[in-house]
């Protein structure tokens, strides 16, 4: 019951700051942004794309549909949603510290577990409400805007999937979407605990997601070794959801390796909370 | 008897120009057949075997109308070669071909003509391509050699239908790999990703039925 009632308060906590709301206005207007990009310019750049295929066969159907947005939409997930959880989610504990509040709310019989814990639920249901709010928009806007069809993805190869099994493979790439902005809320999280200010914490979960990607990304034989040890390298796998032939196995060991990160940098986080001097 | 060399050399200007003629014939009873269908509709199943694309059996209403009109709509997506579906569109069925008779050719247990056609339209894409003709005046089976697009062929399957109006039509094309933007995806994993071969070849199986032939199809349906 105290958890449940510590979890209210920190969301609570959250959705009362201005902060929170720039997330949601970013995505708001990313989505309406690259709809209206896709709007002006969609159909060249897909015929540009398709021009090889276009010699050799004839089309039928409309390409240039709310599904597809909402795929190009989802792709830019891992470059601005790790900001935008990492704004909200490094303030959860560094804020505290920083006004100097944890003394005041740790009088009250509530165990730095629980607080910690709470704390942690609520970021984890913030980072849950961008990636719905995400989902919905991009799907629903793009549909009303685009109208519906097939839905084409261009990775190596040119997938075209039929509209009848498009949507299951969007709810579970979302969902592992969700998973990844987890580990950054945990990275965040475990940071905002080190620190006694929320800049150190955002800057910093930045910096360790643009190191860590650049090492994922870059094919060199020196990364190949901590690759599988960091967790960008698998933050991306739920484009494997628009695979033709789709790898579970693959998605499951990368869930995995992503859960981990979560089990790892929450545990570490409690054991510092627990231990640390709270000054201020 | 000594065989006077002149007379070896017009046996064979003769087998020729036989032979020549025979091709035209061969030809002509392909045309006549086709001309019989002003136009048609069929249901179409469309399979796409291309390396880099993949997309599921497709389902599509065919629509043609004399003399080169051709359109296909289909249930959400779908491709379907541009080259060798329809035999109609494809052309080499008229007058201005040279065609050259070639051999007699077994095809299944179906014995069949094999032809050389070369379009003498200086802007046609096809610079040369082959025909399988059978007896009743059927295309079996067609090679093309484009200007741009490389080879072609397609093999015809017939049920027995009055028109000889082909089931199945397993197209055989080359294809470029397409290059894809990661601009526009934002896949940057691609960027590490070894590009495949840039020319491949892809496969199409078109099946038909359905098909109503003769019913006065307007030219609205190919706007």
């Amino acid at each position: 019951m105290t958890f449940i009632l510590t979890t209210k308060t920190e969301l609570y906590k959250i959705f009362s700051r201005p902060r929170t709301y720039i997330a949601y206005a970013a995505i708001l207007i990313i989505i309406l942004a690259i709809q209206f990009a896709i709007y002006a310019d969609g159909q060249k750049l897909l015929d540009f794309t398709t021009q090889n295929l276009r010699e050799s066969f004839d089309f039928s159907g409309n390409l240039l549909n709310g599904y597809f947005i909402s795929y190009l939409i989802l792709n830019a997930l891992w470059v601005h949603i790790p900001l935008l959880v990492a704004l909200v989610v490094g303030d959860l504990l560094a804020g505290e510290a920083n006004m100097g509040t944890f003394r005041f709310i740790l009088t009250k019989p509530v165990s730095r577990i629980t607080l910690c814990t709470s704390k942690f639920i609520a970021a984890i249901l913030y980072s849950a409400s961008l990636i719905i709010l995400l989902g919905i928009l991009s799907l629903a806007l793009g549909v009303l805007l685009f109208g519906s069809g097939d839905l084409i993805v261009l990775r190596d190869t040119i997938n075209i999937f039929s509209e009848d099994d498009i949507l299951w493979r969007f709810i579970l790439a979302f969902a592992y979407g969700l998973l990844g902005m987890c580990v950054v809320a945990a990275l965040s999280f475990f940071l905002s605990a080190l620190s006694d200010n929320s800049i150190g914490p955002i800057i910093g979960t930045m910096t360790i997601i643009i190191a860590c990607t650049i090492f994922s990304s870059l094919d060199v034989s020196i990364f190949h070794y901590v690759r599988p040890f960091l967790f960008t390298t698998y933050i991306t796998e739920w484009r494997s959801f628009f695979d033709y032939q789709i790898d579970y196995q693959k998605i499951t060991k990368a869930s995995l390796v992503l859960l981990a990160h979560i089990v790892i940098l929450f545990s570490f986080t409690i054991y510092y909370f627990n231990k640390k001097d709270i000054l201020s | 008897m000594k065989k006077h060399p002149l007379s070896l050399f017009l046996f064979f200007l003769t087998l020729s120009a036989w032979a020549q003629q025979d091709a035209n014939t061969i030809l002509t009873g392909v045309r006549t057949n086709f001309l019989k269908v002003k136009d048609y509709t069929a249901d179409a199943e469309i399979k796409v075997d291309v390396d880099f694309v993949k997309i599921p059996i497709k389902k599509a209403k065919v629509y043609y109308k004399q003399p080169d009109k051709f359109r296909f709509k289909a249930e959400g997506f779908a491709l379907l070669p541009k080259r060798g579906a329809n035999l109609f569109t494809v052309n080499l069925i008229n007058d201005n071909v040279t065609a050259i008779y070639i051999k007699q050719e077994v095809i299944g247990n179906i014995t069949t003509d094999v032809i050389k056609v070369i379009p003498l339209d200086p802007n046609s894409d096809i610079i040369l391509s082959t025909l399988w003709i059978s007896r009743d005046y059927k295309v079996y089976k067609l090679e093309s050699t484009t200007k741009n697009q490389g080879t072609f062929s397609a093999r015809f399957q017939y049920t027995n239908h009055p028109n000889n109006l082909p089931a199945q039509v397993e197209i055989t094309f080359d294809i470029q790999k397409a290059e894809i933007p990661v601009g526009f995806t934002l896949d940057m994993e691609s960027l590490n990703k070894k590009s495949q071969s840039k020319n491949t070849t892809g496969k199409a199986t078109v099946k038909y039925s359905g098909y109503l032939v003769n019913t006065g199809l307007s030219d609205a349906v190919f706007k």
